[in-house]
């Protein structure tokens, strides 16, 4: 990969450590057999160094943990608080008996038969959706958590320049005392907007170009020089590419034949989506990032269209305050079309 | 010694030295074997949770998180940074574009870019890791981190020329530190 040999080339000599070993041969062994003697439940008390204190900062903390990055324990109190975190959406029966992959090449069909979305001159790319992300703030014995959810606008030309604009909107909490604590903390409480803007080139530079309408291709342009994924990889780079681009039929029928084609995708039932759209719901499973959780993306049946996507954690929640199952990501798809670039 | 305890101090030995070096390169001092020990202690409580599959950067996640609440991150690039700075003049072979370009001119550079930009060049260029690994240290999908690659480079890029012209550096014998710590 081109971006790879030559941030290697550019910084490799200069790694601060290649010749570094620990000055103290010793210390390892030491700290292995105090480890080792630690109680492994996260109980108070038996730890090996507890002079530090951790906090996991507002932001991505959850979607960290979901991708198997890890919470920091700490001495905690007795009993866990548990995050307030979306509704479950509740899944019907499925409209037939088809398996996944049948479906989902139906719904193909489907796709790639309607019209084209029409184009003024002048106009680029324009999504909105929503956009939800459990965030949580852990420190010194007390846990406060709070969903946040995120109002995303894009713009995007041919040439692959845009403009994001992401207005984070006010946290939910479950009290008051919560919500101080979030703000002691330096989360933030009140509703921000952050514009960036892209050059030619810049806003999806992973994915350039025309969305492949071929599977195979359009896997390999998923993986944007990164060697093949896990199947879940795959459900997730299609939800982030719905959420940043424009697709047309011939694309979107792409997009299902690709889901389709993945290994232990399942139909999880009839929906009603966040919007309240009526939906049909495939999912992977997979504790590839970490923690169990399902991936879940919901389809227009009567269009193809892709609505929305949905992260759950089944099993566990690992040191993550919540309730299982519980919603830790979705994504609703609101708009897709041509529009003008704001000025 | 349990088969817990076995597959732990098996990890532990096999994993130690990286987390080490990932460690000794976002700080200095003795504190690098505190953060390595803290990280581990993480991986032992959370030993069930660990995917077999991304150990290291699974392990690199946690070193992650440990040091961005220690505000100690950045030290060992400040000494880096004045060391090149003392050094006669070493260049970096670069067939971008058929030149060589002054090691100092690519410290200054990589001090100018941002602290997120920093991090994922350092996971590429010294834990030489795979975007899909590195995704796991940052907690994001390998799409994402592809393109933040991408973008980091490009604005690396982007200050090596304008650094290698000098029309942003009033000396080029003294790399500047727009980081703290």
């Amino acid at each position: 990969m081109k971006t790879l040999d030559d941030v290697r080339r550019l910084l490799g000599d200069l790694d601060p450590a290649r010749e570094l070993v620990p000055a103290d041969e010793r210390r390892p062994a030491a700290d292995l057999a105090r480890i080792l003697a630690t109680d492994r439940a996260p109980s108070a008390g038996r730890r090996v160094r507890p002079r530090r204190r951790f906090v996991l900062a507002a932001g991505a903390a959850a979607l960290a943990l979901a991708a198997g990055v890890v919470t920091l324990e700490t001495v905690r109190e007795p009993q866990p608080v548990w995050a307030v975190t979306p509704a479950m959406l509740t899944y019907g029966p499925a409209l037939t008996t088809e398996r996944a992959d049948v479906r989902l090449r139906r719904l193909a069909e489907v796709a790639v038969a309607q019209p084209a979305p029409p184009r003024p001159a002048g106009t680029v790319e324009h999504l909105e959706s929503a956009n939800w992300f459990l965030n949580s703030s852990i420190s010194g014995g007390r846990t406060t958590s709070a969903v946040v959810p995120q109002q995303w606008r894009s713009w995007r030309t041919d040439d692959d320049a845009g403009r994001m604009v992401r207005k984070e909107l006010p946290p939910v909490f479950r009290s008051d005392a919560d919500r101080k604590e979030w703000q002691r903390r330096g989360g933030r409480v009140d509703s921000s907007r952050e514009t960036t803007d892209y050059a030619a080139g810049e806003f999806t530079p992973g994915w350039p170009g025309a969305v492949p309408t071929d599977v195979a291709t359009l896997r390999g342009w998923l993986d944007a020089g990164s060697p093949p994924g896990e199947p879940v990889q795959y459900l997730e780079d299609v939800a982030q590419l719905a959420g940043v681009r424009l697709l047309n039929p011939a694309q979107r029928a792409t997009t299902l034949r690709l889901l389709a084609d993945l290994p232990g995708i399942t139909v999880t039932g009839t929906v009603t989506d966040r919007a309240g759209r009526a939906g049909e719901a495939y999912s992977i499973t997979s504790s590839v990032h970490g923690l169990p959780a399902q991936y879940t993306i919901i389809i227009d049946p009567d269009s193809g269209v892709l609505l929305g996507y949905e992260e759950v954690l089944t099993t566990t929640a690992g040191r993550l305050n919540v309730t299982i199952p519980a919603v830790i990501t979705y994504r609703t798809y609101l708009v897709a079309e041509y529009a003008p670039m704001p000025g | 010694m349990d088969v817990v305890e076995e597959r732990f101090t098996e990890l532990y030995r096999r994993h130690h030295d990286d987390v080490w070096r990932y460690v000794a390169r976002r700080v200095i001092g003795s504190d690098v074997s505190d953060v390595v020990a803290e990280v581990f202690l993480v991986a032992w409580r959370r030993l069930a949770d660990v995917p077999p599959a991304s150990v290291l950067p699974w392990l690199y996640g946690v070193a992650r998180l440990v040091l961005a609440n220690e505000a100690r991150g950045r030290q060992r690039w400040r000494e880096l940074t004045l060391r090149v700075a003392a050094e006669p003049g070493r260049s970096v072979e670069d067939d971008h574009a058929d030149e060589v370009i002054s090691q100092r001119d690519v410290v200054t550079a990589f001090a100018q870019v941002s602290d997120a930009d920093q991090e994922i060049l350092r996971l590429v260029a010294w834990e030489r890791l795979t975007p899909t690994e590195a995704a796991v240290v940052l907690g994001c999908t390998r799409a994402t981190f592809a393109m933040r690659l991408m973008r980091a480079r490009r604005r690396l890029r982007a200050r090596l020329d304008v650094t290698a012209d000098g029309t942003s550096q009033p000396s080029a014998e003294t790399p500047s530190m727009n980081v703290g710590g």
